[in-house]
Order: structure tokens, then sequence, then C-alpha cells
């Protein structure tokens, strides 16, 4: 799914930074719809995932002047707090595991984001790449990056040898990495 | 397979920041990997790289937009003005994140607007303990108190809010909250002089009053009124 431009974000990521309440809204608008998919994806209950995006915001409010674009694009570094704050929260609650009710599958499938045109071709060229990978290896990418899985972890999840989730893993990862320098 | 951990090999490093990224490392892994990006630039760059490729799992989830009043909470606990606190309805915005004092700011900047619904010089926001507010009550220094109901959660039948206020250590009844809407209750004259400092509670009980007035049910929530002066909130 596309996201907003760059440049707006990044303007808006620095005035923030400079304690902009209103270009700080602006950043909320534009990209929390985003933000909440990934925390619901992650967390997969609503209560928590709405916490979650609080935190998330009151942390970029706070950490912003470390932004620095010659190293991120603003929605990945957007991303990365959030996926830190996400995985967080789930690393504490599972222990005691989580009740279940609320989970993402119930949700309604909200898509009310204006995208694009061309930055949306540009992402939907992007998402090709995900299917270049074997069901296995974007299986196995997608538990470790929305559930904070570790290799070990993923062995015993799918119940295979620690070496064939290893390889889903790195093969994965040389295919992503291969497509998207072709592509990008 | 991989399971020596190589970061002298070029190819191994570049595929360990991979993994490092997805967070499939395992702790002496990650510590070893840590240590190394630490000091190496280069290292950092593929880092960077890497999560920008695995931005894409990401961005193939559909947007889905949070609920209006999230904002809301993210701008008083920052203590930003916006546009959106004079949306109606706002008062379901107060997950666990809102406090007290912020919740009673707000009732102060929509005062002029909603004046008929919340005066008063004292509030205390009851929230359940899954920080979801349930209800607003406001008080007058006279002793009148209303209370607003945000989002109770449910309970179960025959059951509802009990609002206490402790006189020397013994709870007394104020009477039920409701379970939607409005409703005012008056605090007795005697008691005034204690309501500033006096701790409040609501229990759930049965709807019909507490057996022999006297709070038999799971607390809600519990706290003091708080303050309400001019344009600011003293505590």
């Amino acid at each position: 799914m596309a996201y907003p431009p760059h440049e707006v974000l990044i303007d808006n990521l620095h005035a923030s930074a400079r304690g902009d309440g209103l270009a700080f809204e602006k950043l909320y608008r534009a990209t929390s719809p985003h933000l909440y998919a990934q925390l619901l994806r992650i967390v997969r209950q609503e209560a928590a995932a709405q916490d979650c995006l609080q935190l998330v915001y009151l942390r970029v409010w706070q950490v912003a002047g470390q932004y620095d674009a010659s190293r991120a694009r603003p929605m990945t570094w957007l991303s990365t707090l959030t996926r830190n704050i996400g995985i967080d929260w789930l690393r504490r609650q599972r222990p005691q595991e989580a009740d279940g009710d609320a989970i993402i599958d119930t949700l309604p499938g909200e898509s009310d984001v204006e995208s694009e045109s061309d930055i949306n071709q540009q992402a939907e060229t992007l998402q090709q790449c995900l299917t270049e990978l074997t069901p296995q290896q974007r299986q196995a990418l997608e538990l470790a990056f929305f559930e904070g899985l570790t290799h070990h972890d993923l062995a015993s999840h799918l119940t295979k040898p620690l070496g064939t989730v290893k390889s889903w893993v790195r093969r994965g990862l040389e295919r992503l990495k291969e497509c998207m320098t072709r592509l990008a | 397979m991989h399971d020596t951990f190589g970061l002298t090999d070029p190819d191994e490093r570049e595929m360990a920041a991979g993994e490092y990224v997805l967070g499939t490392l395992d702790r002496d892994q990650r510590a070893e990997f840590e240590a190394l990006l630490a000091v190496s630039p280069s290292l950092q760059h593929s880092v960077d790289r890497w999560r920008e490729h695995l931005q894409l799992l990401n961005q193939q989830l559909e947007p889905v937009k949070p609920p209006p009043q999230l904002w809301s909470g993210i701008a008083i606990r920052l203590g930003l003005k916006t546009g959106l606190l004079q949306r109606l309805g706002f008062w379901r915005a107060f997950s666990g994140l809102a406090t007290a004092a912020a919740l009673a700011l707000l009732v102060l900047i929509l005062v002029p607007k909603e004046s008929g619904m919340m005066p008063g010089e004292y509030v205390f926001v009851i929230n359940q303990p899954s920080g979801q507010t349930a209800w607003i009550l406001n008080a007058t220094l006279d002793g009148k108190m209303m209370i607003q109901t945000v989002s109770p959660d449910p309970m179960p039948d025959g059951k509802g809010g009990e609002l206490w206020m402790m006189e020397n250590g013994t709870p007394i009844s104020l009477g039920m909250l409701p379970s939607q809407g409005e409703a005012t209750m008056q605090l007795p004259a005697k008691m005034l002089g204690l309501m500033k400092t006096a701790d409040f509670a609501v229990s759930m009980e049965p709807s019909a009053g507490a057996p022999g007035g006297k709070p038999s049910g799971p607390v809600i929530d519990e706290g003091k009124l708080i303050q309400i002066r001019s344009n600011t909130v003293s505590l």
C-alpha cells in the first residue's frame, strides 16, 4: 500500500522535533493508519494496538529530532519504532498468553486512505518481490518480523529442524534483497 | 546450514545484518553482531538497507484508520491544542493513557461549548481497570454532582456502579451511577466540608444498591476530586 510522500513526512518530522504541534498532527493523520495496521498485525488485539499506537506517537514526539533522513526513509523509521513497541508489548504478554478476544481477523477491513497513483504503482511493483518468495520463506520472514520469533522460536513454532528454518530465512532474505535491488 | 555465526566473511556479515533486522538471531549472536555494529559504519549501512528491504512486509498491510479519539488522547498527553478537541463524542477518547488531570483540562477547554453539560469546580474521572473511562463526575462547591456516562464495561444483569465517599474511613453511599446518559446527585450538607479531600470510590453492586449500605462488590476505581480553577487544573 502506498505511503504518503517522503518529503512531506520528513518536513513534518523535522517540524515536530522543533515542537510544532500542527505538523505533528499532520504526521499523525498521514501515518497512523499504516502504523495502526502494523500494530494490529503484531499485537492482534484492538485495544492493545491502540495503546501501543499512543505510545508510538508519544515516543515519536520525543525523539523526532533523532530522525536522520540520510539513513532511513521516514516510514521505515516510524515503522521500526512501531515494531519495537509492538514486539516489546508482545514479549511482555507472552508468559501469560493473551485471552484471544478481538483478534485481528474480526476487524473490518477499512481502507479509507487515498493513494497517489505513481507511488502506488511503485509500491505494487515492489510488492511483487513478496510473491517471489516461496510460501515457507514468506511465512518464516513474516513470523519473525511481526511476531518477534528467533530462529529457535521459528523452528519450534513451525515444528521444523533449526537448519531448515534458518535456510528458509536466509533464502527468503536473499531473494527479497535481490528483487528489491532489481526493481527499486 | 549456517550453524556457525561467521561475521568475518563479508557475505555472511551481510546476511547476518538481514537476520539482525528481521530479529531471528539468538541472544549471543545478537550481542556479537551488535558489538561489531557499534564500530562498523559499513555494517550500520547494511542494517539501514535491510530495514528498507524488510519495510516491504509492513507496506503490504492494508492501512486501518485508528479510532478518531486516539489522537485526542495523544494531543492531551502532549499538551497540544488541536481542532479535534472540539469534537463531540470525544469522551470516549480516554484510554488508560489519559490522566485525570489531562481530562480535567479538556473538560475545561470544552466548558464554553458544553457549559450545560459539565459545569462544576471539581472533577473525578472514573476509569475501569482496563484504563477505559467509565464515568466523569463533576461537582460544584455546594455539593451538586453531575455524572456523565462515558463507556462503562458491560456488567452482569442486575449490577451497576455505586459511588462512595469515604467519611473518616467509613464509606458513605452517594447512589448508583447511571448505566447511560447523565445523572445528578446531591452531597449531604454535612459532608460538604470533606468533599475536597475525601476519597471517592466506585464499586460494582446490585442495581438496587449495596446490601446493608456497605460496599460488597469489586472496586472499579477510587480517587479524589480534582479542582478545576480558572484556566488551570490544580491537583
